[in-house]
């Protein structure tokens, strides 16, 4: 198999290449065969990382200099383009939740941007066939308001729900977005409960 | 190798939860230095243990950079179980078969 650049073969002759520069060098590699999503191939590059420097430290403890144990780690781990492939076969996200499950927590977020979407609509069309009044001002910057918060919840909601694929942790941020639409909708009712009191 | 990387990893983490690089020096020390284990290969398992949901896995920021720690989950500790069974009864059997050469 045809050498990657920037490796040697197994006891050849070092380059005077910065330690940090063979972990560079290895993680570059590894990543050139490491064909699945954006987000995977952070955390993978990210363990393997992880890997050399926990690796790197052992190794310094008998002896080592960093560069031999930098070595010696990369060498334990194998090939770059073996260890990229063996991902690729098992790309699998890591989340189970599939289907309409995995959109759950984007409901109540999607829900609040299609209903200000449509009040927005309604809104304008009032406005310009019956001329703008200051109520109908108002109500337009309320909904715009409004619109601009659930389409940020809408894009975290959606940005977390790809991240947990990798990462479960990521699962309880992308609920918390629908917490804040029901905290703000809590909120938005309570102001409108104080303005009919008052 | 392969087939059993997941089961050897299982019953390290049964130890508690670990890091890559630990898992692996674990399975070292644990086989006095015997089982050879591809390092590049360990992560791959480990994924595909997590999408089976037999490990979950959380990342923190130790010393200013980002780990992962892997734990064993309540199915992951039945699938042990099950895998440790199955294994004795494999060994088992390789056994008879080789008892009886004269």
């Amino acid at each position: 198999m045809e050498q990657l650049p920037g490796m040697r073969p197994r006891g050849a002759a070092r380059d005077p290449m910065t330690d940090d520069e063979q972990i560079r060098t290895y993680l570059r590699s590894v990543q050139s065969s490491l064909h699945v999503s954006r987000v995977h191939r952070r955390r993978v590059l990210e363990e393997i990382e992880s890997h050399i420097l926990d690796g790197s430290a052992e190794h310094m403890l008998t002896g080592a200099t960093r560069s031999e144990a930098v070595a010696r780690v990369i060498d334990e781990l194998g090939p770059p383009e073996i260890v990229g492939m063996a991902f690729v076969q098992d790309s699998s996200p890591v989340s189970r939740i599939t289907g309409v499950r995995r959109w759950l927590p984007l409901v109540l977020p999607g829900a609040l941007l299609a209903m200000v979407v449509g009040g927005i609509v309604w809104v304008v069309t009032i406005g310009v066939r019956q001329g703008w009044t200051l109520g109908s001002q108002i109500a337009l910057w309320s909904y715009v308001r409004t619109g601009a918060i659930a389409a940020l919840l809408v894009l975290a909601a959606a940005f977390s729900i790809r991240r947990a694929d990798h990462d479960r942790a990521w699962r309880w941020r992308a609920w918390a977005c629908t917490g804040c639409v029901v905290a703000y909708l809590m909120f938005d009712l309570v102001a409108r409960l104080r303005l009919i009191v008052t | 190798m392969r087939g059993y990387l997941g089961m050897l990893l299982l019953a390290v983490l049964t130890s508690g939860p670990a890091h890559g690089y630990a898992l692996s020096a674990e399975l070292r020390r644990r086989s006095n230095g015997l089982l050879l284990v591809v390092e590049g290969s360990l992560y791959p398992a480990l994924h595909r243990l997590e999408a089976a949901g037999l490990v979950a896995s959380s990342s923190e920021i130790i010393d200013g950079r980002r780990r992962r720690l892997y734990e064993i989950t309540a199915e992951g500790k039945e699938a042990l179980e099950e895998e440790i069974r199955s294994w004795n009864n494999f060994q088992a059997c390789v056994h008879e078969v080789l008892r009886e050469i004269p």
